[in-house]
């Protein structure tokens, strides 16, 4: 079957179930509620909509409320009935119709993999289905065309997202049960998925930009999915993040970097008078641009990349976007939104590596080295489970562009997104599964737990696995190459080894920290297997943890099989580039990763990480006191603990200088605009007194005040005229 | 007969309704206001039966009627006023926009009980002198619909508004006056320079390229076209408004009732616009591309100034009265950018007018939404401060919604009307001014800030409870909202049918232009 010249169906699915949620359930559980509640309570709440007043309240009042996430984490624990309890049965049915669209969406995304993988239509391989939708509008040779294009980096792109935006869905039912804003919750969800896949399906920067912003925008709606949530009172040393703040430290931070993005575009807009990537991406077009232009375009496009994938100096809006519900920081924050600046790179690999000058790819992989060390330093010392997850992010994400800049295609950089996607996904759904469980995220409070919630603690440690590069797991096929490539860079750099010093620095920080998050979540001191596993012992909080229902392990250890085994698909490279890389058997492909000393040293890297981490956290044989004990290591970890003080960095600037710039306006317009004005306005005034006795409704007055007015503009015209000579 | 009927039935309602008693004047306006709506959407409809509808332009315009009026001939002094109405892509999106905006009025207005009978009445004159601004095919009559709007909005502000509405009813009436007196002078310039036998637009536009020459001034010269320009430019950049001459804007919004307001923006400004792109531009081309790279600048200032005074608002109405300032300076970049000098492909200078000139279509319908959402807001909670709220979103969730709706429209996000306009001026503007375009589109970043900062302290956190009494926007409250919101994302995933009835018209102009800017 044709799957490709249908791919538009993939977006129209969640489009489809957005609408019929909005307009269809949505409406229908309101009427069922007010109708509900005129029977029970008959008084109070009578406005009906979708916040159930007693509900909020509860979620608002600070008693209750003392940690913004863990007031949501304890309605679910024990089921509470402040909530309901049970989803209402028209939110249910919402959320069912949008997890059925997602898994239909989810198929066809794997039909249109499969068409590609086996097809033999050259045409279809070298460039794609183009799928033209319609026309904005053209003036001369100047197109806005509205179309989509599905070639094998998009094909790969729309299996990641439909494949975790459908267990997303299916894990939701669950995690956000009897939630006021149940069906909300899907209709955003809904709309993301469509922004998201609006952007991988993109023809031209036009489309791109719009799922571009689109996908910003339901980032924003979902991290302050919970807006009306209170902020943290103070005291509280864990710094959660208050939803509506984090909401819009999101969308702004975000939209700087659109600023250089858009730039960007336009300036290969006006060199070359097109949007469409095929174009753009084709030698041909660039004989008569300027290269600086160029490489300065696409260094500005790469600002885009670095707000949307949080990479340094915009990074600081991804660790507060953990405001959000747990599903949303898997889907949007870990595997698929974050990942577009990569796509975006990616998307463009031609123009950066052949047409823009080197220092185009040179800023990409500094910047994406830099910050996967920065974003690595600080998840070593996070108390909140989802930070860590999230710091873990912006580092991996750093890799993938370190893996663009340093390789000969974007197969690298793609790669590492592939994986990551499943195992980035698989934790932070893991580490919903545990707040749900206990109603905290605070780490210190957990412990042992896999004795408790066995299926959670076993796929989160394949994924950890993955991440920290273990050898067989998927992150190390995807994640190694990287570092061995940087290797090579340097070497074909004039020994310039920063970028690999970088990498293989952090691949032993990301072990260290990532199996620190999984002993003090899991295992841990007095836990079985020297830590490795849960025990009763070793549980350090109070909640009494419930395991998951099967909607939430489900997708769990769905989840668990591409986190393990994503890097066996040995031929991407081959697949990516269109034949250009070679294929390799998986034999061979496993083999190589042995040869080198490199790769071995990458596993003694990690390896080491992943001891330290059990000295220290597993059996404790080595307390964190021996390095925070002496004021050298007390100082970094209070720098760490401050993230390096840029948030306070950013706040000093907005306070001061925006702000600061916006009050002069106002004063300049005030004193010195509106003094002019007024002065000259009195004279006008003071020519009649009976102007100056008006009242409202004295239309006399008014007449007199027009026609004086009338007077003074002929006074004008014979002054002008005179002067003019006419 | 379309366009008269279009014009003057608002003027006879608005007699109809001081004649009828004060019960009904809400229902006859109404009624009357939704007619004429109908009536001005047929100006587009009515024009699409051909396979190839023709939308008309400046030289040839459709919907048309010319009967003389004034013929007055002294010696070499010849006086010539037609009355001519004409429409054409350019005037047609702004009369129709004027016509909903003054609907969805009478309706955001239906609890207004001080002398109810003469605001309605001067809602419906105020429709008739803008919609004869934008009508008018002839340069006097122009100018006269110019002069008489002012006395409805002068008296809307000064008898409806709050509690500064004197002095900021004054302040209107004098920056409109003083800057009109200078275009009054330009047109009388003009009209003389071109013969001083026909006031008509076609003969105008057809003869603009023809005004050069220099004119002494102060033992120098400047050319005849600059003098020209910035004559005519003056009333239409207080009515923009321009900055420096903006400070009228705020204050007239912020005392102004909430229909008033949202009629001010939506199309008032657009007068200045339409101004400025219909007789500055097509008029006086050397003039325009004399002063294009100064309007430039200005257009900068005007997007970033605007932005950075509403940031620093506690008033809502304040805060969004200066975001039209900004938004406006976008208009301003558009227009600049076509009419800079330059030798370059065309499609990026019709791009550039294409986007300024939705801009201003969409700036009136998104703006419009913005103030119909604080005035819901304002006469529950008498109110309009920005820090006095705080999580009302939970008491109000439908408001919230079509609130945030507006927000996001007006900060440019895809999928609404905002975003095409915005994207349609930068990419064409970028060709002939990349560097006020670049500092523009930074005005697109600040936009995010302010309202959606606006948003976070009066509608998210935890609620005040001081305001747990409010209730939700009703039916009547939320229909101008939702009808707003229709027209804006319509136009913003489909813009197609707009564009082309700007195409036309906006392609003869620049060509026209051609010879004088390059190309």
């Amino acid at each position: 079957m044709d799957f490709v010249s249908y791919a538009w169906v993939i977006p129209a699915l969640p489009l489809a179930a957005m609408i019929l949620i909005f307009f269809g359930t949505r409406p229908l559980e309101m009427l069922a509620r007010r109708r509900a509640s005129g029977e029970t309570a008959g008084a109070g709440h009578s406005a009906g909509h979708d916040h159930d007043a007693s509900a909020t309240d509860a979620h608002a009042s600070p008693a209750v409320s003392a940690q913004g996430e863990d007031t949501h984490g304890a309605s679910h624990s024990g089921g509470h009935s402040e909530n309901g309890g049970a989803t209402p049965f028209w939110a249910m049915a919402g959320s069912v119709i949008g997890v059925v669209a997602m898994v239909l969406a989810f198929f066809v995304a794997v039909g249109v993999l499969v068409e590609f993988l086996t097809t033999k239509d050259n045409n279809l391989i070298q460039h794609g289905q183009y799928i033209f939708l319609f026309d904005w509008f053209r003036f001369g040779n100047l197109d806005y065309t509205i179309a989509f294009r599905v070639d094998q980096l998009t094909a790969v792109m729309l299996v990641v997202v439909t494949g975790v935006s459908m267990l997303v869905h299916l894990y939701s039912i669950g995690y956000m049960e009897g939630d006021p804003g149940y069906s909300r919750f899907f209709i955003e969800l809904a709309l993301f998925t469509v922004a998201m896949l609006i952007l991988v399906l993109g023809a031209n920067f036009l489309v791109l930009f719009i799922g571009w912003e689109l996908v910003g925008l339901s980032s924003y709606l979902l991290v302050g999915f919970w807006f009306d949530a209170a902020p943290e009172p103070p005291g509280s040393d864990l710094d959660l993040p208050y939803p509506p703040a984090a909401a819009l430290k999101a969308f702004l931070t975000t939209r700087l970097g659109d600023f250089g993005f858009m730039i960007g575009i336009l300036i290969l807009f006006f060199s070359t008078g097109t949007f469409d990537f095929g174009a753009l991406n084709s030698a041909a077009t660039y004989t008569h641009v300027n290269q600086v232009a160029l490489t300065a375009a696409m260094i500005l496009v790469f600002c885009g990349a670095v707000g949307k994938s949080a990479q340094f100096p915009l990074h600081v809006w991804l660790p507060d976007a953990m405001a959000g519900p747990t599903p949303v920081s898997a889907l949007i924050h870990a595997a698929t939104m974050v990942a577009a600046g990569v796509y975006l790179v990616a998307r463009l690999f031609p123009l950066y590596h052949f047409a823009a000058g080197p220092q185009s790819l040179e800023v990409v992989g500094y910047v994406g080295g830099f910050t996967a060390l920065f974003a690595a330093t600080i998840a070593l010392v996070q108390n909140d489970i989802k930070k860590v997850l999230a710091y873990s992010t912006i580092s991996q994400l750093g890799y993938m562009f370190v893996g663009l800049a340093v390789g000969p295609n974007n197969a690298l950089g793609i790669f590492h997104l592939f994986t990551h996607a499943f195992f980035k996904a698989l934790l932070f759904l893991g580490s919903g599964a545990v707040i749900h469980a206990l109603g905290t995220q605070d780490m210190r409070k957990m412990g042992g737990l896999a004795r408790y919630i066995p299926i959670t603690a076993a796929t989160f440690l394949v994924a950890t696995l993955s991440i920290s590069g273990f050898p067989f797991f998927a992150g190390f096929f995807s994640k190694d190459p990287i570092i061995g490539q940087a290797f090579d860079y340097g070497t074909t750099h004039g020994g310039n080894y920063t970028l690999y010093g970088l990498t293989i620095v952090t691949a032993f920080l990301t072990a260290f920290y990532m199996f620190r998050a999984y002993f003090l979540t899991f295992g841990g001191r007095y836990g079985q297997i020297a830590g490795f596993w849960g025990a009763e012992r070793a549980y350090r909080g109070e909640a009494h943890p419930h395991p998951p229902s099967w909607v939430m392990w489900l997708p769990l250890v769905i989840l668990a099989f591409p986190a393990a085994l994503a890097g066996y698909w040995s031929s991407f490279a081959n697949f990516l580039t269109k034949g250009a890389t070679p294929a390799v058997n998986i034999s061979d492909y496993i083999n190589s990763a042995f040869s080198d000393k490199l790769t071995l040293i990458g596993i003694v890297v990690a390896l080491a990480g992943i001891a330290l981490a059990w000295l220290m956290y597993g059996v404790q044989a080595l307390p964190a006191k021996v390095f925070t004990g002496n004021p050298i290591g007390k100082g970094i970890h209070a720098l760490l603990m401050h993230k390096y003080y840029m948030d306070d960095l950013y706040r000093l600037i907005i306070k001061y200088v925006v702000l600061g710039l916006a009050h002069l306006t106002v004063l300049f317009d005030r004193y010195i605009i509106d003094g002019i004005v007024n002065g000259s306005g009195m004279a006008v005034r003071g020519l009649g007194a009976a102007t100056r006795r008006t009242e409202s409704g004295n239309t006399q007055g008014y007449g007199a005040a027009i026609f004086g007015g009338a007077l003074i503009i002929l006074l004008l015209l014979f002054f002008a005229v005179g002067v003019l000579k006419l | 007969m379309l366009l008269t009927l279009i014009v003057f039935v608002p003027a006879l309602a608005g007699v109809i309704v001081l004649a009828s008693p004060a019960r009904a004047a809400k229902w006859i306006a109404g009624g009357f206001s939704l007619a004429v709506f109908l009536a001005s959407m047929w100006l587009y409809f009515g024009l699409l039966g051909d396979s190839s509808p023709n939308f008309g332009t400046v030289m040839d315009p459709q919907w048309y009627i010319n009967a003389t009026w004034i013929d007055v001939a002294i010696n070499s002094f010849h006086f010539k006023v037609n009355y001519a109405l004409g429409a054409d892509g350019l005037s047609i999106p702004m009369l129709i926009l004027n016509a909903l905006l003054t609907f969805l009025a009478v309706i955001g207005s239906w609890h207004i009980e001080k002398r109810v009978k003469l605001y309605m009445a001067m809602l419906l004159i105020l429709e008739t002198g803008v919609a004869g601004v934008f009508a008018a095919f002839d340069l006097f009559l122009f100018f006269l619909f110019w002069e008489i709007e002012l006395i409805p909005m002068f008296l809307l502000i000064a008898i409806w508004g709050g509690a500064r509405r004197e002095y900021a009813a004054w302040k209107f009436l004098i920056y409109t006056l003083v800057g009109s007196a200078f275009t009054l002078a330009g047109i009388f310039l003009i009209y003389f320079e071109e013969g001083g036998r026909d006031a008509s637009f076609q003969h105008f536009a057809q003869n603009g390229l023809n005004l050069t020459g220099a004119l002494p001034f102060f033992g120098t010269t400047v050319s005849l076209g600059l003098v020209t320009f910035l004559l005519l430019f003056s009333g239409f950049a207080v009515k923009i408004p321009m900055w420096p001459v903006h400070t009228w804007l705020p204050d007239a919004h912020t005392e102004a009732p909430t229909a008033v307001s949202v009629l001010l923006a939506g199309v008032l400004l657009k007068m200045g616009a339409y101004g400025l792109i219909r007789i500055c531009l097509g008029f006086v081309p050397h003039g325009a591309m004399e002063f294009a790279p100064v309007l430039g600048i200005f257009a900068a200032i005007n997007v970033l100034w605007g932005a950075l005074a509403s940031m620093a608002q506690q008033d809502m109405k304040k805060m969004i009265a200066y975001s039209s300032v900004s938004h406006m300076g976008y208009v301003l970049l558009g227009v600049a950018a076509a009419s800079a000098a330059g030798s370059l492909n065309l499609a990026f200078r019709q791009a550039a007018l294409t986007g300024a000139t939705l801009q201003m279509f969409t700036h009136g319908t998104i703006t419009g939404m913005l103030f119909f959402s604080v005035g819901v807001l304002y006469e529950k909670a008498h109110t309009r401060d920005i820090d006095v709220f705080g999580g009302i979103g939970k008491r109000m969730p439908t408001l919230m919604l079509l609130y945030s709706v507006a927000c996001f429209a007006a900060l440019g996000l895809p999928g609404m009307s905002g975003f095409v306009a915005e994207y349609l001026t930068f990419t064409g503007s970028f060709a002939t001014l990349p560097v006020v375009t670049i500092l523009s589109v930074f005005g697109v970043v600040l936009t995010a800030g302010y309202l959606l900062w606006m948003l976070r302290r009066s509608f998210y956190g935890p609620l005040n409870m001081k305001w747990s009494w409010l209730t939700d926007a009703n039916a009547r409250e939320a229909f101008p909202l939702v009808a707003l919101a229709v027209v804006i994302i319509f136009v913003g995933i489909f813009p197609t049918p707009m564009l082309n009835l700007l195409a036309p018209t906006l392609s003869q102009m620049i060509h026209h232009m051609t010879p004088v800017i390059g190309g």
